[in-house]
């Protein structure tokens, strides 16, 4: 009985007809909502019903998570829309690999302080505000935070200090974080034999570039030591940079080789890796995008076992500026100009390699890759279909079974809107 | 080219079974299935008090793929979910009251539309005819069958 039975469900499951009528709904419902589907789902029986159909009906679906003019929800008692915006923050957050703040033991109420999840939120913010574009993501120094529903009481954290915590509970909606309600004006760089130093600083801003210059994306994967400063020569914040690539352009270095990056190496250097090509194919774009997070050093509040960590700014000395990249040791590296180059060949064979001044630079850099907008498309693509084919097959002509995708990301890089790629991609021949 | 299947993962899986079998059953299947998020897929949610107790490892959980094709050990935590699931009286007795034991009651329990319905029906019909059915083994084969686990 067991063989028999058994045995028909093996077959069952390829013998399905594709143009069932509930089918996709059922999917998307499923892929939306991260739950299953009650049977007196009020857009399933508009299918039921014949007043729609299964592509106006995903569409449906996710438009009623669709935030107004002041980034919340339109439907925020609507449970179906509150499951939807929470599903998608929940996924683009798992694509963003790094999770931990550094040295989050030591200094527990970072968690109390900064969202683990901020970068998320601003792709969570792009795909259902109509307001914002794709692009955005990587401009200005507002930090954007969840508007969260929860039967606990927001309350000030009771400790030595002052602070207003991150809310917690069931995303409705995004506020840009209110500066100058988590000031503080001394920090410590060392945990065992710690200086106090005096420095105003506020854990609700961002240092420019949007997402790149969020101190919450910034401590999860900076890759240096607390209160250790960029010297322009082994220590940089290149892990950051590297990090970026991957998470903004779906890429792992290097991103560029050849006599694109002849220019920077440097025979004479006393650094080992400054003299070898091979070498430099990595160490171009990711110390030359460095000399833009120069002046950052991870700091903590105090050492104290029940403080947090992030990560401070330094003022720039412009009477310092010259010799902006010297990939030499230099003690005074930290304070002089922010100044880097963005390196980095596309996959769609455009070199770049412009200078930037800022964060924001480097945002404006980074939107001009065509694997910005790929790499969403493909993140997308990938959730839709659970096809985990490799980012880079996008690129090859010769694939003609991705046309259409290139299609739909051209378009979408025109749009900038990330939900109408995600419409695109779901009334898509992929998404069967 | 051969069809990838795309699988389902751990949280739809256990609302599914929260829909089918009631609470009871999810408890059962929480406590395969949340250890062992990875073989499934899904993510958990840390920023909201209610769904971090779903984050079984804590942090980690929430970098999760939102699905995962090691079918294999999924098989294996269902198969012995199934068995649970089925086995348990009160389980069963909850279900076989929400169902009567009407096959396609119980059918579409499982994958809500009625394809393959006949067929399945058929198929129990050839081996017991119009005898008694054995309900709980039935139920045991619709719960680790492919088909409502996977995206059609």
């Amino acid at each position: 009985m067991k063989i028999i039975l058994l045995t028909f469900f093996y077959l069952s499951t390829f013998a399905i007809d594709k143009n069932v009528s509930i089918g996709k709904y059922i999917k998307c419902y499923e892929l939306f909502t991260d739950s299953s589907i009650p049977v007196n789902d009020e857009i399933l029986m508009k299918i039921q019903s014949g007043v729609i159909d299964q592509f106006q009906a995903c569409e449906l679906l996710l438009k009623k998570s669709e935030l107004s003019e002041n980034y919340r929800l339109k439907n925020d008692k609507d449970k179906i829309a509150i499951k939807v915006l929470n599903r998608f923050q929940a996924l683009h957050n798992s694509w963003f690999s790094s999770y931990l703040f550094d040295m989050q033991k030591d200094f527990p109420l970072t968690y109390k302080l900064l969202e683990q999840d901020a970068i998320a939120t601003r792709f969570t913010m792009s795909l259902f505000s109509p307001q914002v574009n794709h692009s955005d993501i990587l401009k200005g120094s507002k930090v954007v935070t969840g508007v969260r529903i929860s039967s606990k009481k927001h309350e000030t954290q009771k400790t030595s200090y002052k602070f207003i915590p991150i809310q917690e509970g069931e995303l409705v909606g995004f506020q840009f974080a209110p500066s100058g309600i988590n000031v503080f004006e001394e920090y410590v760089d060392h945990l065992f034999y710690p200086k106090k130093f005096k420095a105003k600083y506020d854990t609700n801003i961002g240092f420019g570039g949007g997402v790149l210059g969020l101190q919450s994306y910034i401590l999860q994967n900076h890759g240096r030591v607390l209160g250790e400063k960029s010297d322009g020569g082994r220590k940089v914040f290149r892990k950051y940079s590297e990090q970026i690539v991957k998470d903004l352009t779906c890429r792992s270095l290097p991103v560029i080789t050849g006599s694109a990056i002849k220019k920077y190496v440097d025979t004479k250097s006393s650094l080992s890796f400054v003299k070898k090509e091979s070498c430099m194919n990595c160490h171009s774009t990711m110390d030359y995008m460095a000399g833009v997070f120069r002046s950052f050093e991870m700091i903590a509040y105090d050492n104290s076992g029940n403080s947090f960590a992030t990560i401070y700014k330094h003022p720039e000395s412009d009477h310092l500026a010259g010799n902006f990249i010297t990939h030499e040791t230099d003690v005074n590296y930290y304070k002089k100009p922010n100044w880097g180059r963005f390196i980095y060949q596309s996959l769609d064979n455009t070199i770049f390699d412009e200078e930037i001044r800022n964060l924001d630079d480097l945002g404006t850099s980074l939107s001009k890759v065509d694997e910005f907008y790929s790499c969403l498309a493909y993140r997308y693509y990938v959730f839709l279909t659970g096809d985990e084919i490799m980012f880079n097959e996008i690129y090859q002509k010769e694939k003609t079974e991705y046309d259409d995708l290139r299609k739909i990301i051209n378009n979408f890089r025109k749009r900038q809107d990330s939900m109408s790629l995600l419409i695109d991609l779901v009334n898509s021949k992929y998404f069967k | 080219m051969a069809e990838r299947l795309h699988w389902k993962n751990s949280n739809v899986i256990l609302d599914n079974i929260n829909r089918i079998f009631g609470e009871r059953a999810f408890t059962i299947a929480s406590k395969e299935i949340l250890p062992n998020r990875r073989i499934f897929g899904g993510s958990c949610n840390y920023m909201s008090e209610v769904a971090k107790s779903k984050c079984y490892l804590g942090l980690s959980d929430t970098k999760i793929k939102s699905f995962s094709n090691e079918y294999l050990q999924r098989e294996v935590v269902m198969r012995k979910i199934c068995q649970i699931i089925t086995s348990d009286s009160v389980i069963m007795n909850a279900y076989l009251k929400k169902n009567g034991k009407d096959l396609k009651n119980m059918y579409i329990e499982f994958f809500i539309d009625s394809i393959g319905l006949e067929k399945f029906i058929e198929s129990v019909r050839a081996e017991y005819g119009d005898g008694e059915l054995p309900l709980a083994q039935i139920v045991n084969s619709l719960c680790r069958s492919k088909r409502w686990q996977i995206y059609q």
